[in-house]
């Protein structure tokens, strides 16, 4: 009997669990349409300025002295990590923190400065003890190109007053709704270094006022463009990874309840062929 | 595309504004205003908050419009103006009386004393409603002209 009633509040329990994560899945698809738009928009923006930037590098020489460019020794690296503030996600928060940490233990000899974008991140490099700099929180809910741009340029100065010597970012690229694959990108010095399909003769560009100007402008912009869309480019895969888990959580609470309830029946059956035995056998005993 | 046209693409981050073939462009630079028509040579500039003035002929009459836009980079190459700016408006998006109301606001706060920093904020925001109010009156300033060159007649 008592076994009956810990199988129905079992149903019960599992079956609020599931509406829970069922209505988690449906903000959260909701929530990936407008991301999504966000990210159709900032990709031409991104893929524009990464156009720009690399005709920079294959158009400076030695001789231009832009401090963005200059790689010196280095001993200390900044990474921006950006993950989630909340969990229920998948292995979203995790993958990216793992990558991270690998990636950084890879550069142990030099001193870390982690930039944690996400409560998620944050906890997982404070258990580690890393050195956490900054934290920022509220980022992947609602992004906004100011929070990248005060990211942008918090690392420009760093890196400009040689508080570190190189600038990374580590984020979760979307590829498609099951997709995601954690990036590594390096953001500063901008490298320039010949890319491997260099064109034979490079375009001879003009800069308006003059190149040196032109490009101490232009960095920055792209450190926050970059910077921006790395963030909703998480903050998409960050929607995607909890509606994907959340749909699956739905659908094993579905298996349970099933399996639950066929118990209960069961058991119900068992029951009431042993209350009828107990019957017959008692009006057989008064024959 | 037509001989005597050019591709324009202006994105910001929030959206990409406009991606057409275009007569010709004019656009405030940190060093004046720079004019551009097709087949113009490769040149990257800094962009000022300004107007940015797109011309077109539609085959019977010469069509202007108008953008603000509030500083980035330009960059002309292979008959392609690319204009990434950091913020860019139609005339029809800005919220005209507010803007006015802002711009009513720095007048009386240029007045106070303020720290250097808050000066420097409100210049820029100064200079971003100078430019809305410019863009947004710009379909009423050609009507009055066009009025007055008919009444002239």
């Amino acid at each position: 009997m008592s076994s009956m009633k810990a199988i129905k509040k079992r149903i019960s329990s599992v079956n609020s669990t599931k509406k829970i994560m069922k209505a988690m899945n449906l903000v959260a698809a909701s929530k990936l349409q407008k991301a999504k738009t966000r990210l159709d928009h900032i990709r031409p923006m991104f893929d524009n300025l990464t156009q720009v930037m690399d005709g920079i590098k294959r158009g400076l020489g030695p001789e231009d002295e832009i401090a963005f460019a200059q790689s010196r020794e280095v001993k200390s690296i900044a990474y921006i990590i950006l993950s989630g503030d909340r969990g229920l996600c998948g292995g979203f928060n995790t993958n990216v923190s793992k990558e991270a940490l690998s990636f950084i233990e890879s550069n142990s000899d030099k001193q870390e400065q982690i930039i944690a974008v996400g409560t998620k991140g944050w906890e997982y490099f404070k258990r580690r003890d890393k050195n956490i700099i900054h934290r920022v929180s509220g980022a992947s809910e609602a992004t906004s190109f100011a929070d990248a741009e005060i990211l942008g340029n918090q690392v420009a100065k760093m890196y400009a007053s040689g508080e570190v010597d190189e600038v990374y970012i580590v984020y979760t690229h979307f590829e498609t709704i099951l997709a995601h694959v954690p990036h590594i990108v390096k953001l500063l010095p901008i490298s320039t270094e010949a890319s491997a399909e260099q064109d034979s003769n490079p375009i001879v560009m003009d800069y308006d006022p003059d190149a040196k100007s032109f490009i101490e402008h232009a960095v920055p912009m792209y450190l926050n463009i970059t910077i921006y869309g790395a963030m909703i480019e998480s903050a998409v895969c960050e929607l995607a990874s909890r509606m994907t888990s959340m749909d699956s959580a739905t659908r094993n609470a579905t298996e349970i309840i099933d399996d639950l309830t066929l118990e209960y029946n069961r058991k119900r059956q068992g029951m009431i062929t042993q209350e009828i035995t107990e019957i017959v056998t008692g009006a057989n005993a008064l024959n | 595309m037509a001989a005597n046209k050019m591709r324009l693409r202006v994105a910001t981050p929030e959206s990409v504004k406009l991606d057409e073939d275009v007569g010709m462009v004019i656009v405030r630079c940190i060093t004046g205003d720079m004019g551009i028509l097709p087949n113009h040579a490769p040149i990257s500039a800094i962009l000022d908050f300004g107007v940015l003035r797109i011309l077109d002929n539609d085959g019977e009459e010469d069509i202007e419009r108008r953008m603000a836009v509030f500083g980035g980079i330009a960059q002309i190459k292979d008959n392609v103006v690319t204009i990434l700016a950091n913020d860019a408006q139609w005339p029809e998006d800005i919220d005209i009386a507010f803007v006015q109301s802002e711009r009513e606001r720095m007048e009386r706060r240029a007045k106070e004393d303020l720290d250097a920093l808050e000066i420097q904020r409100d210049q820029i925001l100064m200079r971003r409603t100078l430019v809305q109010i410019e863009v947004s009156s710009y379909p009423l300033l050609s009507k009055i002209e066009h009025d007055e060159a008919n009444i002239n007649q």
